[in-house]
């Protein structure tokens, strides 16, 4: 009779979220150019990537005439095997969550991967690439993963 | 009593159905504008404070996360308030406290949301509701449950929806004079034309009901020393005060905003009001429904009990009258939630200052700004002087 007793809901609501114009260049070059675009800062000249609509350290505005591409390879700056399976998962466990330092960025990018052969030789510095989708609808994970580059690594 | 504390900048951006920036850009120009109105850098900012909505009603959890560095917040101390509809308010009077307090100089208070990146914001007001006994099944949203407190006001005190209608009239109109307002009406909107709007929730109708809007309001504080060194006309802060009630309670009275009395007494001590009706030059109610506005007046004490609504139809708070209120349009006529009682308490500061363009009252020296937020329970006042 006086037991606590569980209820159980789901919130479930649209969202449509505005990218604004650099964000959206971004995902654009991912998906119609297999290209990867970095905001170089016009005060600190870093480049971000992905971009931002302001470069925090300098307190200044990005916008689109501040995009360049940068190298679709680089080097691991973090890693983790992921090995617990969430409800929410980008790819069945192993995968890892990675951070990576693309040639021509300043700022470390946080992606995936997910290739048996990749995880088990994941270090720091280790040299990584992109793997696209054939088909990419503008999204980060038109990226599907980073693998390790043949060359570069041991 | 506290050190002093000016307004020294005002930043409201457009109030519109879609901003096509990020909400850290949206937030980014509101504090843009302000700077530009105080004439000062972003290095002159010592503290910030953002001000956002339940995460639920644009579905961005732990927005300051994202929206800090766009605001000038690297390095910088900064910190979140979160009251529900009246954050704006909350977040005004934290950043009125973090220079009150003597420990910054210079604060800038920011608060804003992008409704319309939701589907519909009643979606996630709906989840606002406790989880257990299922009232966010009832989708009550903000519509209905003011609903219910309109039904209230007009039952136990024998007005009619002509009453909602005539609030709607004023404000729509007055938004036509706003620049950054959302809802704008041609000058011939009446109440006949406003009684055809079509129902939501009886006895709500369209035209009593605020839209959904994307906005930010980005407000600078500066203490005595830092606001004289301001070349424009500055807003002081004579008095401010938040206060809540419970959300159910034995003897709850939807229609008596019995913490807003408190707060308003509290306010008008601290600024010396005796008598808020003789005193006061402008107000800003949060009238996110027009019937609201009747009833704030009562909170505020600027009549008794059951009687905002005529004081409303004397016409004393029209353009003209001895107090206007809601010159802007009111939250009426735009709503982002997120900066509407900020920019309550902005439109008070701008009659203060003599900046409000088109819709300034003549001879303003003291205003008062208001906010609800929760379930018709937080509310949150600022009261503007032009002398210190």
């Amino acid at each position: 009779m006086n037991e606590p007793r569980i209820y159980e809901n789901v919130i479930r609501i649209p969202y449509s979220w505005t990218t604004g114009p650099v964000i959206g260049a971004f995902l654009t070059a991912l998906r119609d150019e297999k290209k990867i675009l970095g905001a170089r800062c016009r005060e600190c000249k870093k480049v971000w990537v992905p971009p931002s609509d302001v470069c925090a350290p300098c307190n200044a505005d990005i916008e689109p005439g501040d995009l360049v591409p940068v190298s679709d390879e680089g080097v691991l700056t973090g890693f983790t095997r992921v090995a617990h399976e969430l409800m929410w998962r980008p790819a069945d466990p192993p995968y890892a969550l990675v951070l990576i330092r693309l040639t021509g960025a300043d700022t470390d990018l946080l992606h995936l991967v997910k290739t048996p052969s990749s995880l088990d030789r994941l270090e720091m510095g280790a040299r990584v690439r992109a793997r696209w989708k054939p088909e990419r609808t503008g999204l980060i994970t038109d990226i599907d993963e980073f693998e390790l580059t043949s060359e570069g690594n041991p | 009593m506290p050190p002093k504390v000016a307004c020294v900048g005002i930043g409201i951006t457009e109030q519109k159905s879609k901003w096509e920036l990020t909400l850290p850009a949206l937030y980014r120009r509101a504090a843009k504008l302000a700077l530009e109105d105080a004439g000062m850098k972003w290095r002159d900012v010592d503290s910030i404070v953002i001000g956002n909505s339940p995460e639920l009603f644009e579905g961005v959890n732990h927005p300051e996360k994202w929206i800090g560095e766009a605001v000038g917040g690297y390095g910088k101390p900064l910190y979140r308030v979160h009251t529900g509809g009246s954050v704006g308010g909350s977040t005004t009077i934290a950043g009125y406290v973090n220079v009150a307090s003597g420990m910054y100089g210079v604060t800038l208070a920011l608060s804003g949301n992008k409704l319309n990146d939701c589907a519909h914001a009643t979606l996630g007001l709906s989840t606002v509701y406790d989880p257990i006994l299922g009232r966010y099944n009832f989708a009550a949203g903000a519509v209905s449950f003011v609903a219910l407190q309109a039904r209230r006001y007009l039952s136990k005190y024998g007005y009619t929806e002509r009453l909602g209608a005539l609030v709607a009239v004023k404000n729509r109109v007055a938004a036509g004079r706003n620049p950054t307002a959302h809802i704008k009406v041609p000058d011939n909107y009446d109440v006949d034309m406003a009684l055809a709007a079509p129902l939501l929730s009886d006895p709500l109708r369209l035209s009593d009901c605020c839209p959904q809007s994307d906005a930010a309001c980005a407000m600078i504080f500066a203490n005595e020393s830092r606001a004289r060194d301001c070349r424009g006309p500055v807003a002081w802060v004579k008095g401010a005060c938040a206060v809540g009630e419970g959300l159910y309670y034995a003897e709850r009275d939807i229609a008596v905003p019995i913490a807003l009395r408190k707060a308003a007494r509290t306010a008008y001590e601290r600024a010396g009001i005796t008598n808020p009706l003789e005193e006061l030059h402008y107000v800003e109610v949060y009238d996110a429904f027009s019937y609201q506005e009747p009833i704030w007046y009562e909170g505020l004490g600027l009549c008794e009990w059951g009687e905002g609504g005529h004081l409303f139809e004397s016409g004393l708070t029209q353009r003209g009258g001895k107090l206007p209120a809601n010159m802007s349009g009111g939250v009426l006529s735009s709503n982002s939630i997120g900066a509407s009682a900020m920019i309550r308490k902005a439109e008070a500061a701008l009659q203060v200052m003599g900046k409000a363009g088109a819709r300034q009252v003549p001879n303003v020296s003291l205003a008062l700004g208001h906010g609800w937020g929760g379930g018709l329970q937080f509310h949150t006042l600022m009261i503007f002087g032009r002398d210190p």
